[in-house]
């Protein structure tokens, strides 16, 4: 099967890829567009390093094809901090609060993050932990992960 | 402690907005011109004839460029990190692409083709003609003499025998007022790195090597390399970009020699990327072990004899007699006993092979040891504490630790088991840990720093260190900020570069911050010295009468006299008259001691009677990490290890059908790794005893929890509902049999 030119809403800006209506969106946003921040380390849905946001909703984008994203907003890692011109709150407080070791599942950690966020303002710790437990992460037993979202919701109540 | 002003502080890591922002380049995300794709092609069968390859129709596949199988793969053996081979005299095991499969994953041949996808499709056309052979999952059925041999030039299923006697173990069990005895059995457990294994290999014209790895050894890679490809280690370089995770898994050559294979074979740039279900069956888990424990114990609680006899799975190859080594360590040296006695055998099978990981041999030996403990602490009436202040060898900090655990935890109001049925239940188990500063024993170990002054007085380090996650890059600038009075901000780093960083044996043993910061610390204070040398002949005083703070140099007679660190560079730089032009400080350092970490855990569990369900509802560890050169990130360490060992006490495992050998469970679907929402309660409470020889008194601490989890939740249950488990994981299933049997 050929490529096909498709339109989607990458990171706030209008972008036309020429894909493979096979491709999932991962291979989209990682191979042609070049947004490395959206992690690949299962295929299968199960670990949510490649977590985007589709409009407006956390989703594994290993698993979401392609052509299912076509005319929707996708958000990955790169655009949180191009949009503000600064670290968003999350980000800052992953880093604040240590959150982060490897940095490997952070990205994905932090648009779930986000996502919750943006849904529910203030979590209460329980809420942040379910919010989260699509986000594998190895190193770090989640505790200042969780502090960091926390502590982010605290900040935007005042 | 001292107070200090870089060191000891909760500092941000230096890398972690390159992390949040998604910029950071791992190796999975390095692509060069006309880079090839390989895929490896893997045994379905535990044991077996590699009889014939055909490669010849997959090597006609269009955009096929190089194949590599037993057809023409080179016959030598795959070394191993640490020399092992050559310490211990174990001959090494494994060839890569061999006439024998010896477990399911086990490589035959391996693509490089223009797309990944073109290189899956050529391993189907690729024809194996395999002849089975019996294989052994069971490890006392392959110790067994004339059990069909996994590697035939041995004699037996034994990779290795390991014995150690200490006074008399016999006079011990008679002495002692009672003796117990029981087996554990611990389980294979993966290591899950986020990252999957990576590496990219690329030579140029003149036959360099340059290679991208994801690896925590490079330094030790790049000897290995050099001695496979039968290259001269100058003609290759190793480079390691972000690694996402390893926990041991990445610090054998898994990948790196087959890829450099294929690329000199295609004389282009090559990439393999492992598949997640690759990493899980084709890289190493940690052994699994049967660990039979006897010990002699006086009426009062004083140990006697200590009698142990340990079966360690290393499954189809064997990377590291060391860890072997770690679990008799572990079971000899933690309580004072005069009468001990290890016997163990590393023992072939059909398994995944074994190799490091976090604790090293270590948890297996204190699930036996601290749940022996307790179960002797039950039977003579003792407080479980109260016992192991008793017995314990390092008296150092530990009944502090001990001390503030129990107070933290309510240890006082613990209660006995009672047998009500179909509620849920509470307990509180304790267990003690240990982590040595940097490999014991006969390994090398040793680490080398240089610290460069640049012109404007700012400073680079430049160290042979390996940061997996673990903060290294920023803790050790913290150590260099701190000897020269610099801010952390004053400090680049860097690192994982064979073509620049000075040797270092590698990031395992929790030896790197405090191996790589004694190297990191001599370097800066080499620097250093140089500085007030200088200065001190443009003051017109002596060296002794100088004093650094904030990237300047005062004279303490005459407070006049001040230059800032670049003042002196570029007065070095004007009057060429001597002395140290370009500021380089420099150190190597060999390990000067193994000062332990040591720590207690306590956990409270719930049991369900009705379902045998385990939730563990906190965990506290306290730990003597020596000085925290940065609290956040130790504290992280000790965060991650309770993460990774509540799934090692409650649900992780390798589960293979017993019939093909296949790994059932190869995903993290089914691979129970604990969740955010599945975690417990976690607090970490620091205790800080200076350790004398390391970098501003830190010791080695990581590894240090993963001794304590799983021993504390068996006290625990048992404390809960008064049934004993002896075999990892302690799952849902495994505790309601228990309570039936009751």
């Amino acid at each position: 099967m050929g490529k096909r030119l498709v339109t989607m809403t990458v990171n706030g800006e209008t972008a036309e890829v020429a894909v493979e209506p096979s491709a999932m969106l991962i291979d989209v946003l990682r191979d042609e567009l070049g947004l490395i921040g959206v992690k690949d380390a299962c295929g299968r849905g199960e670990c949510g390093t490649c977590t985007v946001i589709l409009d407006g909703k956390a989703v594994n984008s290993c698993i979401i094809p392609v052509m299912k994203a076509v005319g929707k907003e996708v958000w990955t890692i790169e655009g949180l901090d191009r949009q503000l011109g600064k670290l968003h709150p999350i980000q800052e407080a992953f880093i604040e609060y240590g959150a982060i070791q490897c940095g490997f599942c952070t990205p994905g950690m932090v648009l779930s993050a986000k996502a919750l966020l943006d849904e529910n303002a203030n979590p209460t710790e329980q809420e942040v932990r379910v919010a989260l437990s699509g986000n594998i992460c190895r190193c770090t037993g989640y505790v200042k992960i969780i502090n960091a979202v926390l502590a982010v919701a605290q900040r935007m109540k005042k | 402690m001292e107070e200090y002003s870089v060191v000891g502080k909760r500092l941000p890591l230096k890398d972690a907005a390159e992390k949040v922002t998604g910029r950071a380049v791992f190796n999975s995300d390095i692509k060069l011109p006309d880079m090839l794709y390989a895929k490896i092609l893997r045994s379905p069968y535990p044991h077996a004839r590699v009889v014939r390859v055909d490669t010849s129709e997959a090597e006609r596949l269009p955009g096929v460029k190089a194949v590599l199988s037993k057809n023409n793969a080179p016959r030598n053996k795959v070394p191993v990190i640490f020399g092992e081979q050559k310490l211990f005299n174990i001959p090494l095991d494994k060839v890569a692409f061999d006439d024998k499969v010896r477990f399911v994953g086990d490589e035959v041949a391996a693509v490089a083709a223009t797309s990944g996808k073109i290189a899956e499709e050529a391993l189907k056309l690729i024809k194996v003609d395999y002849e089975e052979l019996p294989a052994i999952f069971d490890v006392e059925e392959a110790i067994k003499p004339g059990a069909p041999l996994i590697h035939q030039d041995k004699e037996r299923n034994i990779a290795f025998p390991m014995m150690i006697r200490i006074g008399d173990v016999e006079a011990g069990f008679n002495d002692a007022d009672y003796i117990f005895e029981e087996t554990f059995k611990t389980q294979a457990q993966q290591h899950v790195p986020l990252e999957k294994h990576c590496c990219v290999a690329s030579f140029d014209s003149a036959g360099n090597l340059t290679t991208w790895v994801s690896h925590h050894a490079p330094s030790a890679l790049h000897e290995l390399l050099a001695e496979y490809l039968g290259m001269p280690a100058s003609k290759i370089r190793v480079i390691k970009p972000y690694l996402g995770g390893s926990f041991g898994s990445k610090l054998d050559m898994h990948i790196e020699h087959i890829a450099a294979l294929l690329a000199r074979m295609a004389g282009k740039p090559i990439k393999i990327t492992l598949s997640r279900e690759e990493v899980f069956t084709a890289t190493v888990t940690r052994h699994a072990d049967t660990i039979r424990l006897r010990m002699g114990v006086n009426r009062d609680g004083t140990l006697t004899a200590i009698q142990s006899y340990v079966l360690s799975r290393e499954g189809a190859y064997s990377y590291k007699k060391s860890v072997l080594g770690v679990t008799a360590g572990a079971i000899i040296r933690f309580y004072r006993c005069p009468n001990t006695k290890f016997e163990g055998y590393a023992v072939y099978t059909n398994h995944t092979p074994a190799g490091p990981m976090r604790g090293y041999g270590n948890p297996q030996a204190m699930f036996a040891l601290e749940s022996m403990m307790d179960m002797i602490a039950d039977k003579l009436g003792i407080d479980p504490i109260e016992i192991r202040l008793k017995n314990l060898v390092q008296y150092s900090s530990l009944p502090e630790c001990l001390a503030l655990g129990a107070k933290k935890i309510g240890w006082t109001e613990r209660k006995e088991p009672t047998k009500v049925k179909n509620a849920k239940k509470r307990g509180v188990g304790i267990a003690c840990f240990t982590n040595h500063s940097g490999a014991a024993g006969k390994q090398r170990d040793y680490s080398a720093a240089f610290v460069k002054l640049n012109a404007d007085g700012t400073t680079q380090l430049i160290t042979g260190a390996t940061d997996l996650g673990t903060g290294c890059n920023t803790t050790l600038a913290q150590i260099v900020a701190e000897e020269l009075g610099l801010t952390l901000d004053n400090v680049a780093v860097t690192a994982g570069d064979t073509s620049s960083v000075p040797y270092d044996s590698g990031a395992f043993a929790s030896r790197t911050l405090y191996m790589c910061g004694l190297a990191a610390k001599a370097a800066a204070a080499d620097v250093k010295k140089q500085l007030l040398l200088r200065a001190a002949e443009s003051f017109g005083v002596e060296a002794k009468d100088l004093e650094i703070t904030g990237g300047s140099i005062y004279s303490k007679t005459d407070p006049r006299k001040v230059m800032t660190f670049s003042d002196i560079t570029r007065e070095a730089a004007e009057n060429l008259s001597g002395g140290a032009l370009a500021f380089l400080g420099k150190a190597s350092c060999a390990n000067p001691g193994h000062g332990d970490s040591l720590g207690a855990l306590f956990t409270e569990v719930e049991v369900d009677t009705e379902t045998g369900q385990v939730e563990v509802v906190k965990i506290l560890a306290v730990q003597d990490v020596g000085k925290a050169i940065n609290p956040m990130v130790v504290e992280g360490q000790i965060e991650g290890a309770i993460q990774q060992m509540t799934g090692y006490a409650l649900t992780e495992d390798v589960i293979l059908d017993p019939k093909t050998g296949k790994m059932l469970n190869g995903n993290f679907a089914n691979y129970m790794l604990l969740t955010s929402a599945d975690m417990p309660n976690v607090e970490v409470s620091l205790v800080e005893v200076a350790e004398p020889m390391g970098p501003f008194g830190a010791r080695g601490m990581a590894e240090g929890s993963t001794g304590g989890v799983a021993p504390a939740v068996a006290n625990a249950i048992y404390n809960a509902v008064g049934v004993r488990l002896t075999e990892l994981p302690m799952t849902s299933e495994k505790v309601y049999k228990s309570l039936l049997s009751r």
